[in-house]
């Protein structure tokens, strides 16, 4: 999980995202960070997020980004 | 649906593209924006500039500078063509069709079938699928296709989701019978009850623009947005585009019995790099097939993008060789449609600069 | 035959070969930019009748045969019927795949024309996007400037054959020049190679690639085509015409994955030429 904080305060350093069970909803992230984080995510870990999951309730709080992840493969402790 | 033409073909292409570029960056230090945070939508979109008309800068303007262009060289005969169709979201006027307005300005024959079609992200499909028919009359040589929009002009410069991608352009398409029987073959979707996606809500007849409508409301993220202006719900395009294009242009090609591999270039709408490249890895195209670099340099110009992409990635390569490939347009409607066809042998493939 | 002054004439004569022509066959296909050129250089000329216009652009001390027929048969009468063609030096090329071309040749055979030198193109194309690695380029590789185009044009002149190889003028350099599009590198003040291209969009085409032969084996050629690859990361596809019998520069370009591709530029050429 330290990872997946890492790379999200990369993207947004203003905000601790163990805090939140709502990304979206509390303002922590838009769209656009949305698809950076799938950009950073691909990259990251050698992965292609297909474009039907990137919804927003893969990407909710930090259970759902490592749930997605496993799908492709990724286990993020 | 599906569609098969015989014996038709795109003879040229001209992109006209407003001279003055904006700076993605410029623009999004208008927002209080972080510079990092845009510099990583830059990297991840594929935003950097686009160009937008000055003020009082209409569509027809930009159509007139392009066919006068194509008269003074010779690449067009003004009395060569028998329809004229514009494929425009942004008309000078309600009333009347701004095709008739060019065919005033340029005093073209009254011979002459004038028609605006009111579509935009898959209009140029739409418009190549309206020239097939035409063509299908034997009155009807040659048509002009004409894609233009200034959609800028109606997107609210406080919106920081839209308000840096849109760019404006037009773009030129003749299209006329081939002595070869080539096949062409086409598909189209619509479902009107995502119609609210992307929307201009007042201007129309069912919300009239008032002093109430041009105020600028708060959209969420620092966003401020007039009824008057654009409004696109970014998340359910992207989510439409994953989901419905793919099949669509799979059903394509199993419909005109051509794998993936023999297509040589996909020739899409460009909404923005990262959908685009999301497109590819689910149709398993190589990137090098599947050009995405519009909206970096121009913006999202709606129904423009695909003749800009094919202009500016293959230009003069189109008047000497010749290419199967795959155009598809998706966006507001909700439409999608996807066309194969050769392309190739054109009397033209460029990009002028207005004015 | 008229000098073209403006563009609307080759508009005008390409159409009237094309309009209602069930057979149409061309070899004219200049960029806009490159035929505006040749007219506001007054190099440009046009003989036309009845489906089928000839131009013909002079190039220092020969000329470039440019056709635009309504169909073969027309083109052929008008081939044996054109004296410029038996009496000045006349080059064309017919760019294509090898079988069509070898019946197009056979239009210019009785004319006189011989098949001069043959090209074929190769292409690299990219997969995925290479990151610029400013700290891994070599930093003797520099953008030419103006001061530069006499030394391109005469190192150019000198180790390519302008009627096979389309040797720029020097306008033509500098114009590429002032577009950024020559990379060079010097040793003691002198120009020891250069890198000349055009890119449009996701495709590059590879215009000239060389080093001085006093400066080879140094790894200058590398530093030139790394620099090449790594300004061009949105670029796609690599592309360039090789003469076919330059067996040295077709194992260079290999090894920077270039492939041919299919196509083949045959260069023709009449008895007025010589070797």
């Amino acid at each position: 999980m330290n990872v997946l904080v890492e790379i999200l305060k990369s993207i947004r350093p203003e905000f601790d995202f163990t805090v939140s069970t709502d990304f979206l909803a509390d303002g922590m992230l838009d769209s656009f960070d949305m698809i950076t984080l799938v950009a950073t995510l691909d990259k990251t870990y050698s992965i292609s997020i297909e474009g039907v999951d990137i919804t927003p309730e893969h990407f909710k709080n930090l259970a759902t980004i490592a749930r997605l992840l496993k799908k492709y493969g990724v286990e993020v402790t | 649906m599906n569609f098969t033409f015989q014996g038709k073909r795109i003879s040229g292409i001209l992109g006209i593209l407003p001279v003055k570029e904006h700076s993605f960056l410029e623009d999004m230090r208008n927002f209080n924006f972080p510079e990092s945070r845009s510099r990583k939508l830059m990297e991840v979109m594929g935003y950097d500039k686009h160009r937008l008309v000055e003020p009082g800068v209409c569509v027809s303007d930009l159509a007139v500078a392009g066919l006068q262009y194509l008269f003074d060289r010779g690449q067009l005969g003004r009395d060569d063509f028998d329809a004229l169709i514009l494929v425009t979201q942004s008309p000078d006027h309600f009333m009347p069709p701004t095709s008739n307005i060019i065919q005033g300005r340029l005093n073209l024959k009254h011979d002459l079938l004038c028609m605006d079609i009111n579509q935009g992200c898959a209009g140029f499909v739409v418009g190549l699928i309206q020239a097939f028919l035409l063509l299908e009359q034997a009155d009807v040589r040659k048509v002009v296709l004409i894609n233009a929009d200034v959609m800028s002009r109606k997107t609210s410069s406080k919106d920081r989701n839209s308000y840096p991608l849109i760019g404006d352009a037009a773009a030129i398409t003749v299209i006329e019978r081939d002595v070869v029987d080539t096949r062409i073959q086409a598909n189209l979707k619509m479902d009107g009850t995502r119609n609210e996606a992307l929307m201009i809500p007042a201007g129309g007849f069912r919300m009239p623009s008032t002093p109430a409508t041009a105020v600028l409301e708060d959209a969420g993220d620092n966003n401020l947005r007039a009824k008057d202006h654009l409004r696109m719900d970014g998340s359910a395009v992207f989510n439409f585009v994953q989901v419905e294009v793919p099949p669509l242009i799979e059903s394509l090609l199993a419909f005109s019995g051509v794998t993936m591999d023999s297509v040589d270039y996909f020739l899409c709408h460009q909404p923005n790099r990262f959908m685009l490249q999301k497109l590819a890895d689910k149709l398993k195209v190589p990137y090098a097939k599947m050009p995405m670099n519009v909206v970096e340099h121009f913006g999202n110009s709606s129904g423009v993008t695909i003749p800009l992409v094919t202009a500016f990635n293959l230009g003069s390569r189109l008047t000497q060789e010749r290419y199967r490939v795959c155009f598809a347009g998706f966006g507001v409607g909700l439409t999608w449609s996807s066309m194969l066809m050769p392309l190739g042998g054109l009397g033209f493939c460029e990009i002028i600069d207005y004015p | 035959m008229r000098q073209v002054k403006i563009n609307s004439e080759v508009g005008d004569a390409v159409n009237r070969a094309r309009t209602g022509s069930t057979g149409y066959c061309s070899n004219f296909f200049p960029s806009p930019q490159k035929l505006q050129s040749w007219i506001t250089h007054g190099v440009l000329f046009c003989d036309q009748h009845d489906g089928m216009a000839f131009f013909f652009r002079k190039d220092r001390d020969f000329w470039h045969l440019y056709f635009c027929a309504a169909n073969p048969t027309v083109l052929q009468q008008a081939v044996a019927a054109h004296t410029m063609l038996k009496n000045e030096p006349v080059v064309l090329d017919l760019i294509g795949k090898k079988p069509a071309l070898a019946e197009m040749t056979a239009w210019f055979e009785p004319a006189g024309f011989r098949i001069y030198n043959h090209l074929f193109r190769m292409a690299r194309t990219v997969v995925t996007e290479t990151p610029l690695l400013k700290t891994d380029l070599d930093s003797r590789v520099v953008v030419a400037s103006q001061a530069d185009s006499h030394s391109i044009l005469d190192l150019l002149l000198r180790s390519f054959d302008s009627r096979a190889e389309q040797i720029p003028t020097l306008y033509e350099i500098e114009t590429a020049v002032a577009a950024g599009q020559i990379r060079v590198v010097h040793d003691a003040g002198m120009l020891a190679g250069l890198l000349y291209f055009e890119t449009q969009g996701i495709t590059s085409i590879l215009r000239y690639w060389l080093i001085v032969p006093g400066f080879r084996a140094q790894g200058l050629g590398a530093c030139l085509m790394h620099r090449y690859f790594a300004e061009h990361p949105a670029v796609r596809r690599f592309l360039l015409w090789v003469v076919a019998a330059n067996t040295d520069a077709i194992r260079k370009y290999e090894h920077y994955s270039f492939v041919p591709e299919g196509l083949v530029d045959y260069v023709l050429a009449n008895d007025k030429i010589r070797p």
